[in-house]
């Protein structure tokens, strides 16, 4: 979800020159290459996803023995399996209860990291104590360390918290990943925001906590969504921590459990896919609301990255 | 502290001209109890499951140690033990992570840059193409792989054709072949990442000042002079970036390996960090999977100083 542009213009500026940009006149050749192109990327990007809609939407035998191409009855038996907690299968069936798993975790690492996030940006960016730099400038080295090489130690700590395959462990980890990024963000978006505001809040008795959470909150509050989608689906999509901390089919996440119905003898693709299906809706519903929260919310934020 | 800056005038609270700077205040800043509390919480979970398990996981590869046991100091048995021992598989697993990540980087390049030049022109409905172009890399890395999964499967659409239109005597086997796997793999690998290329370069595009174009149209300069004198050299720097923070995340990623493939035919897909979590975690030899995993610290400390070294240049 990070931007790398630097744009230091104004949002409005930069659509602007986008327009522009874009009117510049070219030939005939390239605008058909340009829509060949476009569809070759649509077909490419699309085929997968669209023929996951087609097989979860068709009963076993027309997947396995007609090799219908389109569903001849739309056969919504497979999410209805699923979302009922049955399925057939011993891994389906708890289903119902990743899902819930995954929400909880999600929405709790979101609240911490909105939070906890929005504070330490305070801090970073308006109140001067020695080390703020180097804390401000550490976060970018922790958002770049990659979960392989932490997930073995992590594993011996969640261990001797005794935390193994609770939902706790998830929770308390997952911060790890979306804490920096979250603070790099609302402090880079509270830079933006003139400090006058605050100084005339606080001429009129707020404290500084007052002003955090009465003046800069609420006119971050683009940069405080974009934020929090990104913990949310971050958290969401996590796998990796989650297959190495859990083990039984009751405290999986969506995203692991998935895979364990991979582990039957018959694979049973038909609910797959509509179990796959479900578990996307999350962060691609967040993404569609964001995108237009979200490039505003970098445009303004100036971030750089 | 607070309460009383904020009777003076607003010139005096951003300051600390107060005239009483005790040397603490001097030392750790005028507002540095309020300071500390406040970064303290991320600070903390930062130290306590980031900077600390990094360190620990040094001392790790440096023990003999089991899930649910006690380590016991071994020295550089770990590490000699996956160059000398062949059945570690150490040696083809960097060289998989070199030949996933350099095919999956190069593609990426090459789909995104393209990519982007399409949804850069003028064409009806931008968004909706630009929204649904990105949906690869904003549905889970479990979601896509098994979208590819069922895709190369014998039940999957292009085995699927095979048998309606008898295109070949046998189904592909996709990850039954390593030279098939491979390249299956590696398309998996791009189809998901592409988009996060191709976001970065279309901002990139449209912060480029028009005259510049303008210019080069009045000196006579064709579309593709233009692409390749103006667009590619204005774009030195998100290429960098991108390039560099793609590598750190595709080589690390093991979601849609472990999903697809599992690693084989024989590890001949497997890299450094399916490795050492297949080692450390089913293995139960957390140690060894340790050692796994700090063979790459050294890649990532380079791609980390340069990646760095130009994000903060900027500021």
């Amino acid at each position: 979800m990070a931007t790398v542009t630097t744009t230091r213009t104004s949002a409005r500026k930069a659509a602007r020159k986008a327009e522009k940009v874009g009117r510049r006149s070219i030939g005939r050749g390239w605008m058909i290459a340009t829509y060949v192109g476009l569809i070759f990327f649509l077909f490419w990007t699309l085929v997968p996803f669209l023929w996951m809609l087609l097989a979860s939407l068709k009963t076993n035998k027309e997947i396995y023995d007609d090799f219908t191409l389109v569903p001849k009855h739309l056969y919504f038996g497979h999410y209805a399996a699923l979302l009922k907690g049955g399925g057939g299968s011993k891994a389906s069936g708890s289903f119902r209860q990743w899902l819930l798993n995954s929400t909880i975790i999600a929405v709790s690492v979101t609240a911490l990291s909105v939070s906890l996030g929005a504070l330490a940006a305070y801090s970073i960016t308006r109140l001067r104590f020695t080390g703020r730099s180097f804390l401000a400038r550490g976060l970018i080295y922790t958002y770049l360390v990659p979960n392989a090489l932490l997930f073995i130690p992590l594993f011996t700590i969640v261990a001797r918290l005794r935390l193994v395959d609770t939902l706790q462990a998830m929770i308390l980890v997952y911060p790890t990943f979306t804490l920096p990024f979250c603070t790099w963000m609302m402090a880079s978006y509270f830079r933006s925001i003139p400090i006058e505001l605050e100084e005339a809040a606080r001429v009129d008795g707020c404290t500084r906590i007052g002003a955090l959470i009465k003046v800069v909150m609420p006119i971050a509050a683009p940069a405080v969504a974009v934020v929090a989608i990104f913990a949310f689906t971050q958290s969401w999509n996590e796998f990796l921590y989650a297959l190495v901390f859990t083990n039984s089919l009751a405290t999986r996440t969506v995203t692991v459990g998935l895979t364990q119905m991979l582990g039957e003898d018959v694979f049973f693709w038909g609910q797959m896919m509509a179990g796959a299906l479900i578990t996307a809706v999350p962060p691609v519903v967040l993404y569609m609301v964001a995108q237009r929260f979200v490039i505003r919310g970098l445009a303004a934020g100036g971030v750089k990255l | 502290m607070a309460r009383a800056e904020a009777t003076y005038t607003p010139s005096g609270i951003k300051g600390l001209q107060t005239g009483r700077t005790s040397p603490v205040r001097r030392l750790l800043g005028p507002d540095w109890r309020l300071g500390w509390i406040l970064v303290g919480p991320v600070f903390l979970i930062i130290a306590a499951l980031l900077i600390y398990p990094f360190f620990d996981a040094i001392v790790l590869s440096f023990q003999s140690r089991f899930i649910g046991k006690a380590g016991t100091w071994t020295g550089l048995n770990n590490y000699r033990d996956l160059i000398r021992n062949p059945n570690s598989h150490f040696l083809k697993a960097a060289l998989n992570t070199v030949a996933i990540t350099g095919g999956a980087i190069i593609s990426k390049f090459f789909i995104g840059t393209a990519m982007a030049c399409v949804l850069n022109q003028q064409i009806r409905a931008k968004n909706l193409w630009r929204g649904l172009m990105f949906l690869p890399w904003a549905v889970p890395a479990v979601v896509t792989a098994y979208a590819w999964r069922f895709m190369f499967d014998t039940s999957g659409p292009i085995n699927g054709a095979i048998a309606q239109f008898h295109l070949r005597d046998d189904y592909i086997y996709f990850f039954n072949d390593a030279k098939v796997a491979l390249p299956a793999l590696i398309a998996v690998i791009v189809w998901s990442g592409t988009p996060f290329w191709t976001m970065n370069i279309l901002a990139g595009m449209q912060a480029i000042p028009a005259d510049l174009y303008e210019a080069a149209e009045l000196d006579g300069a064709g579309t593709f002079q233009r692409f390749l004198y103006i667009t590619m050299p204005s774009l030195k720097h998100v290429f960098f970036v991108t390039a560099l923070l793609s590598t750190i995340w595709t080589s690390a990623n093991l979601v849609q390996i472990l999903i697809l493939t599992g690693g084989g035919p024989n590890y001949s897909t497997t890299t450094l960090p399916l490795l050492a979590y297949l080692v450390a975690i089913p293995g139960t030899r957390l140690g060894g999977g340790a050692a796994i995993a700090m063979t790459m610290v050294p890649a990532y400390l380079v791609l980390v100083y340069f990646l760095t070294r130009q994000m903060l240049r900027q500021e």
